[in-house]
This record gives structure tokens, sequence and C-alpha cells, in this order.
């Protein structure tokens, strides 16, 4: 590992908790894109109420489940985190811009069924859930590296 | 060593999500139609198109406002035309909790069978299905959201629609008014769930021929054609599973 790879901080906590966060989002994720092929979301549960959400238009991009672009969003979201966790400092700033683009997605999705389709599919508020939690930490991880890169370049207090 | 970890960590766990997609898709793929014990008997007289004495039937747990149900029942027409008297069509009623109106919907076609005109409302209930079932409409962009009417109105609203398909269709409206909420039309409802819950009915549409609960991949003329077919010449529509030889004794 070089040195312009890695940065003195790399909060690998933090980063392991994305990774974890990630890992379940993708769990969610392949659970709808396989019922998404195997037509299950097109017949109406009477268990769940995420037919109406998971047979929309909205559902899919052409004729690919928006599921399976959660299945690359997440797991894209979880080895950027288990880089940035061991060090690589352009895995994290990678990991900022690809989580923002995740939290806009998913805000435009929870319009989608809150605004146009007037229902909402437990599978899908549990990806927004772990986005928003993934955005969070990513945010905290941001602000915290930001104050010790301030505090690191500010020059030491002179005694008299 | 720990120059790789990272990477190692990141193609395990790709290895298990692949693994784990394929073993799922795999379960959930029941592309095998599956016999299933008599049940419940369900509402008495059934509503059936076709020959009741005909040799293949065809039953249908259907709810109104679901529209994967309409489009088996346009799939159903066909082959209804296709084979004529040689095949009976059931239809029963399968209401979801999940649909604002599919209770409704089951009532008034139920009240209409009261009165002889079970099909000419049930048609028009799933031919109509997306003009009564939504309460207004669904823009694709637009900012400020559509104010959607309270839910006694809606109900209000949906009664006064199957009001009017009553009259289209020869009812007596003010008898079809009545007997939409009488006991006996809820007791008819109440035995065909009944009767789906003891054949495994969770979601609607849901097919059987002869008893043989049809997967949901073969809801379309082609393969329900193939198993009519089937069916019709005595076939068994479940693949047959090798029974085991008795072990023999040394």
């Amino acid at each position: 590992m070089t040195n312009t790879q890695t940065v003195r901080g790399s909060y690998p906590k933090l980063h392991l908790l994305v990774a974890f966060l990630a890992v379940a989002g993708l769990a969610d994720s392949i659970y709808l894109t396989i019922t998404h092929l195997t037509g299950e979301n097109i017949a109406c549960l009477a268990s769940s109420g995420c037919s109406e959400v998971l047979s929309s238009r909205y559902a899919t991009v052409g004729s690919i489940p928006l599921a399976a672009f959660g299945v690359v969003g997440y797991f894209v979201a979880f080895s950027l985190a288990i880089l940035a966790a061991f060090g690589y400092s352009h895995a994290m700033i990678l990991l900022r811009f690809w989580v923002a683009g995740m939290l806009a997605t998913t805000l435009w999705l929870l319009y989608v069924q809150a605004f146009l389709l007037h229902a909402f599919c437990t599978y899908c508020l549990l990806s927004a859930t772990l986005t928003v939690f993934i955005s969070a930490i990513v945010t905290v991880v941001y602000f915290v590296e930001r104050r010790h890169q301030i505090t690191a370049a500010a020059p030491p207090a002179v005694q008299s | 060593m720990r120059r790789f970890l990272p990477f190692a960590i990141i193609g395990a766990v790709l290895l298990i999500a692949v693994g784990s997609g394929l073993l799922l898709f795999r379960s959930k793929q029941s592309s095998a139609p599956v016999k299933v014990a008599a049940g419940k008997p369900g509402a008495e007289p059934s509503h059936i198109r076709g020959d009741a004495s005909a040799r293949v039937t065809l039953e249908e747990f259907g709810d109104y406002q679901c529209e994967p149900c309409g489009v088996l029942a346009e799939t159903l027409h066909k082959l209804e035309h296709s084979y004529g008297s040689r095949i009976q069509i059931v239809f029963r009623q399968f209401p979801l909790e999940m649909h604002a109106h599919a209770m409704t919907a089951a009532c008034a076609a139920e009240a209409a069978g009261l009165q002889g005109r079970f099909w000419e409302m049930h048609d028009m209930l799933f031919q109509n299905a997306l003009s009564w079932s939504h309460p207004g409409p669904r823009p694709f962009r637009r900012s400020i959201p559509v104010p959607q009417p309270d839910a006694s109105a809606n109900y209000a609203r949906v009664r006064t629609v199957f009001a009017e398909y009553a009259t289209n269709v020869g009812l007596d409206v003010e008898r079809f008014k009545k007997e939409m909420d009488s006991e006996e039309v809820k007791a008819r409802i109440r035995l065909d769930q009944e009767r789906g819950d003891s054949l495994g009915v969770d979601r609607t549409p849901v097919l059987f021929i002869d008893a043989v609960k049809i997967p949901f991949s073969s809801y379309n003329v082609e393969a329900l054609s193939k198993l009519i077919d089937d069916a019709l010449q005595g076939k068994p529509l479940v693949p047959e599973t090798p029974t085991p030889t008795p072990a023999t004794p040394r």
C-alpha cells in the first residue's frame, strides 16, 4: 500500500459498519431482484403490500428490474467501504459520491411510492432506511475527517 | 498479506451473493404444477362458465382489483372460445385486504349473481378495473400531489359506479344495492375464501386445473392450452415421481 493510497484516519470501524449495512442492503436487493425474475412480483401477494410497487412501471428501467441496480449499488458501496476501512483514501472519496447518488435515488423512489403510487413496499422501505444510515455515517466521517485536516493544518500555538 | 485482505473479503461477499441469489432463484422457480388436496367446498352453486359436465375444470381464485387477474380473465376467455364445451371455468372470490375496493367489487359480482348475471358483471368489473379501482389520476411528473378523496367518499363513489354497471347489465338496481350488503353475498365470499385458504392460495390470481395448482409462469394461452390438452387426453399434469424400489433383502 503506498502513501498516496492511504490516509492517517481511515475510520475502519465506521467504514466496516457501512460495509455491514451495505451487505444487508445487498441481501434485500437480491431478494427483490429474484422475486422479479421469477414473476412473483406480478401476482398480488396476500401477505404483503409490495406487489403494487414492484409491479408498477417505476419498478423497471427498460426490462431491467430496479432492484438489480440496487444489487450493483450496494455491492459497490460495500467494496468501497471495505477498501476505505483498509486505508484506501481514493475509495473513501468515491464512497462519498457513490452514497450521495444512492441517497438521491432513494429519495426519488420514496417520492414515487408516497405521491405517485400511494403504496409502500416493506422491502423498499428497508432499503431506504439502510441507505439513509449509510449516508449518515459517510457524512459523519466526512466532517470528522475535515476537522482533523483543519486541526493538522493549523500552526502550533506559540507559547509566550 | 494484509494488502490482499480487502480484495479477498470483497471477492468472498461477491461469491456468497451470487451463490445465494442462484439458490433463491432455483427455490422460487416453481415451474412444476402441484397436486392439491380436495379442500373445503366453497360457495355453492359455484359460478361456472362453459359446460358444467365438461371433462376439464379450470378453477380460478381472483380479485377484481388485481391487474394480473384481469389479464388472466382475458386468457381464460380465449381458452373458452378455443375449447368450448370441453372445459368449464369456475371463478372463486378471493378479495385481498391490500386492495381497497376488492371486497366491494366481489359483493357487486355476487349480488349480480343472485339475479343470474354474475358473468356479465364479472366481465364488466375486469374490463373497467382501471377506471373504478384508482381514486384519481396518477400523474407521472407533478410536484404537487393530487388531493385524494377520503375513504368513505371513495367507497360511495365505487358503489355508484357499480350501480351504473348493474343498470348496464340489466339488473334490478335497487335489489342489487340491497343484496350487495346481504349476508348471503358475504357468506358466499367467505366460503370461497375458506376454500382458497384450504388449498393454500396466498395470492391472486391462482389457477387450478382438475385440482392441480398451476404455476404463475404458465398463465398464458400456449402453456394453458398444452395443460388442457394433456388433461383432455387423460395425461397426468403433475410429473410423476419415480416410486422408490423396495430394498431387496439379502
